[in-house]
């Protein structure tokens, strides 16, 4: 729990919530606390958990901008229509009969079409961690403001806490923190005032349990090495810590 | 019959690769881009006078309108414009060759190194290579780059020679030290990849052959190789393509964003360790290598990227 504290009040992201909606960041922290005890086992109801989660949806869905499956703005019509004509006439010939195939039509036109690719564009958004450790530099998305969300020497900890927590095979738990937020910006997208905010707990607890093994490496070593690997870890997390500050409020 | 088997597979995935690299070679991609033009124009040039378009005789880096890029490739495409004449499939044809080959030795390597538990796993593998989209898409323009990979994946092929006989030795050299005439990127690349190598292979030895025949002769063949490019090595023309190498002008931009307490250099280390972190996790990311193509419209297919979208599903398994 102290190596979450940590993490989550070293965010910068708890930060910008808490200073525009104070409310919805203490409940964020709430969330993250007690999907934490569930998977320590010291809260053992499911439904208790999952419930949480639905209100937390709702919490996200209140804050996000909704975006259309369907519609098309007039430059995105524009766009399509030059993709359209780019493709080849496709038709066979029964006979002296000439069928015409829509192709075109099918893989660009049709309104289903559009849902999928939508649907693809914001499933692939998700799994993109320089979003969460980076503000989505190098490749920042057109139409959301892009904020620091975790400090960035985080990240290797953060994959170091995956692999542990794939490896527990704990699948309920990865589905409500992790599929469930997928699900829910792959249908309503990401252009949420305040980020992608239902990641936060997966996110952070994985860095926490990442940390926490990091931690049981070092004190492995003597107590001379055990302090200077120490002092580096302060030094180099206050020297990015103020980077990714000044960042922000530049 | 194991072999015959495992030809036929081989050659099969390497035939549909050569159709896909191959077939209307000459009209798909539409038009012919500058720097192909360049390539095919330069390479006429040599054919014909033995100069480039400035009246230089066989440079070292090709002026071309200010680019000096890395020549191999315009001297190799002399042979196909030779025999087939200055056309658009001649000029696109070594790097389509070169895709192709590049599919017979990535299946070698994997032989080679036996990743795959599972046997079928490697042909899949490289048919996933075959039908890739970044692939297709380099091997069908004149980019030299393509040519460059090929070298350098053959050399590798090499190095891993667990016998590590002397010809794999001089071999890998020779083509690791001719990728460097082949695109600017490698000559940083090489440099890091065979200096490294070389190191494990000493460490792996106990230091106790430092001087091992096999290095120093491979070494003497690499060296030997690049000298007509160190002679260059002050001059602007070798600089021209390393500008904007290590983020450049960014670099101090985020620097200066930092806030004065920290000293000035440790801004600079910070704001280069941020930038290329995020430019090494961005190219992992399933965005980058499923879904957006590249941001430059000469270099990609829209909406197509390095794997199709359907790959993602393996690659997250």
């Amino acid at each position: 729990m102290l190596f979450l504290t940590f993490v989550v009040f070293s965010s910068p992201w708890i930060w910008t919530i808490f200073l525009a909606r104070p409310v919805l960041a203490v409940f964020i922290i709430l969330i993250t606390v007690i999907i934490c005890l569930y998977s320590k086992g010291q809260i053992t109801n499911k439904y208790f958990i999952c419930f949480l989660m639905f209100i937390f949806c709702y919490f996200q869905y209140k804050y996000i901008v909704k975006e259309s499956l369907t519609n098309l703005s007039n430059d995105q019509i524009r766009v399509r229509d030059m993709r359209l004509s780019e493709y080849p006439p496709v038709y066979f010939r029964i006979g002296s009969k000439t069928i015409w195939l829509p192709v075109a039509h099918w893989f660009e036109g049709r309104k289903e079409s559009i849902v999928f690719s939508r649907i693809q564009d914001n499933f692939f958004q998700n799994f993109d961690l320089n979003h969460y450790f980076f503000a989505g530099h190098p490749r920042e998305r057109v139409g959301i403001l892009e904020s620091e969300k975790f400090i960035y020497i985080f990240l290797p900890v953060f994959i170091i806490g995956l692999i542990d927590f794939l490896n527990r095979k704990k699948y309920f738990l990865f589905l409500l923190t992790f599929g469930l937020p997928v699900f829910f910006y792959s249908l309503f997208g990401h252009r949420s005032l305040y980020g992608e905010f239902l990641f936060f707990p997966f996110i952070s607890i994985l860095i926490s349990s990442g940390l926490k093994l990091l931690y049981q490496l070092v004190i492995k070593l003597g107590v001379k090495k055990q302090r200077i690997f120490l002092l580096l870890l302060i030094i180099i997390f206050i020297f990015v810590l103020i980077q990714i500050i000044s960042y922000e409020i530049y | 019959m194991k072999y015959i088997r495992q030809g036929i597979f081989i050659t099969l995935i390497v035939l549909l690769g050569a159709f896909l690299r191959f077939n209307k070679l000459d009209k798909i991609p539409g038009g012919f881009y500058v720097d192909e033009a360049a390539i095919g124009y330069n390479a006429y040039s040599f054919l014909l006078t033995g100069k480039d378009e400035y009246s230089k005789a066989f440079p070292i880096f090709l002026r071309s309108f200010g680019a000096f890029s890395s020549p191999l490739y315009t001297y190799l495409t002399t042979v196909p414009i030779a025999i087939l004449g200055p056309t658009i499939f001649s000029t696109r044809l070594l790097s389509a060759l070169c895709g192709t080959l590049s599919i017979l030795v990535i299946f070698l390597i994997f032989k080679r190194i036996n990743l795959f538990r599972n046997k079928y796993t490697s042909y899949l593998s490289v048919l996933l290579y075959a039908i890739s989209p970044w692939s297709i898409f380099f091997s069908r323009g004149a980019y030299e780059a393509n040519m460059a990979l090929l070298f350098v994946i053959s050399a590798i092929y090499f190095l891993l020679d667990k016998k590590r006989r002397l010809f794999s030795f001089c071999l890998a050299a020779i083509f690791l030290s001719l990728s460097t005439y082949a695109y600017q990127a490698e000559r940083l690349i090489v440099y890091i990849l065979y200096p490294g190598y070389l190191f494990f292979f000493v460490v792996e030895r106990k230091l106790k052959k430092m001087f091992d025949k096999k290095i120093i002769i491979s070494l003497f063949i690499f060296f030997a190789i690049q000298i007509p490019q160190l002679v260059l090595l002050q001059s602007p023309a070798f600089r021209n393509r390393a500008v904007g190498l290590f983020y450049g002008d960014v670099i101090k931009i985020q620097a200066d964003k930092i806030v004065s307490v920290i000293p000035r250099q440790i801004t600079y280390g910070l704001a280069f360790a941020k930038e290329f972190f995020s430019q090494f996790f961005a190219y992992f990311s399933p965005r980058n290598l499923f879904l957006d193509g590249d941001p430059d419209m000469q270099r990609g297919i829209p909406l197509l990227s390095v794997f199709y979208p359907w790959m993602m599903f393996p690659y997250l398994l």
